[in-house]
């Protein structure tokens, strides 16, 4: 059984609870249900972009075979739930700021994220018949593992934000209601299952890609 | 194939079925005030979102099947 897998149910849970269990904020309602899946897919796209720089590493120090590759479908799904992300917490600022994008510093480093790994994947494209492109590729993600803290964590903290403060706060204490915080916790291994469930059918595919090659 | 749109529909009616309001406890006569209002816009987002989330677990589901076949048959090969 592949762990993966368990988002079958995990997911259907994490909406059910979203909906149903969890209640709704005091000042924004019923639109604060957008946290449990704008939240979640900030954590996956972090997750992912810290693993794709980690194999990358592990490729840089030691080789192996169809690591950057893997690196590569890692970011993928990360720019995917980074543009999600984005998407949810527009439509989530239309709601509680009144407009869909304020150039908040927060929406500014997410842009600047994105932009930094639809870079990646435009050398990774272009560098398709060079014998260093998985050395090549592997050093950008691990300089961008390095960037990618600050325009995530540090940033939106130096100067002002509308954001409100995020659940790893500088004060270390989880400003959320135990019931919020249980069904958030579902939500986010619900996301977290499909990101290893979409890695596994990925890289199952680049295996049999290979097999097919040789 | 046809066996999965079958399942599909069935699991997207049932969904249907399950979640709206009309199949609800809440009697209709409470729908007029304002609060039942946005109870029933809060079921209706989460019908769509459920039925968003059974067309792609759908989708996975068969595109992970067909890569477990084309495993197995390299593996016979």
């Amino acid at each position: 059984m592949k762990i993966g897998r368990l988002v079958y149910i995990f997911m259907p849970a994490a909406i059910l609870s979203a909906f149903l269990l969890a209640p709704k904020a005091e000042i924004l309602g019923d639109s604060s249900r957008v946290i449990y899946f704008h939240v979640p897919l900030a954590m996956v796209s972090v997750i992912s972009f810290v693993y794709a720089g980690i194999i990358s590493l592990v490729y840089l120090l030691r080789g192996g075979a169809l690591l950057p590759e893997k690196a590569r479908n890692s970011a993928g799904i990360g720019i995917v739930c980074t543009a999600l992300t984005a998407l949810t917490g527009s439509l989530w600022a239309k709601m509680a700021w009144g407009s869909y994008w304020n150039w908040d510093p927060r929406e500014t480093s997410i842009i600047i994220l994105l932009l930094i790994y639809t870079a990646y994947l435009s050398l990774y494209a272009s560098l398709e018949n060079n014998t260093n492109r998985g050395k090549i590729c592997s050093a950008y993600l691990i300089l961008t593992m390095a960037v990618m803290p600050f325009f995530v964590f540090v940033i939106p903290r130096v100067y002002h934000s509308l954001h409100p403060d995020t659940i790893i706060n500088s004060e270390g204490v989880i400003k959320i209601e135990t019931s919020m915080r249980a069904v958030l916790l579902i939500s986010a291994a619900a996301f977290v299952l499909l990101y290893i469930y979409l890695m596994d059918i990925k890289n199952r595919l680049l295996n049999i890609e290979k097999v097919k090659h040789e | 194939m046809n066996k999965l749109k079958k399942t599909v529909s069935f699991l997207l009616l049932s969904a249907a079925l399950f979640f709206h309001p009309l199949f609800a406890d809440t009697p209709l006569e409470t729908a007029q005030n304002e609060e039942s209002a946005d109870n029933g816009a809060l079921w209706n987002v989460l019908l769509i979102v459920l039925v968003v989330w059974l067309g792609l677990a759908a989708y996975l589901f068969r595109i992970d099947r067909k890569i477990s076949k084309i495993e197995r048959e390299l593996h016979e090969e």
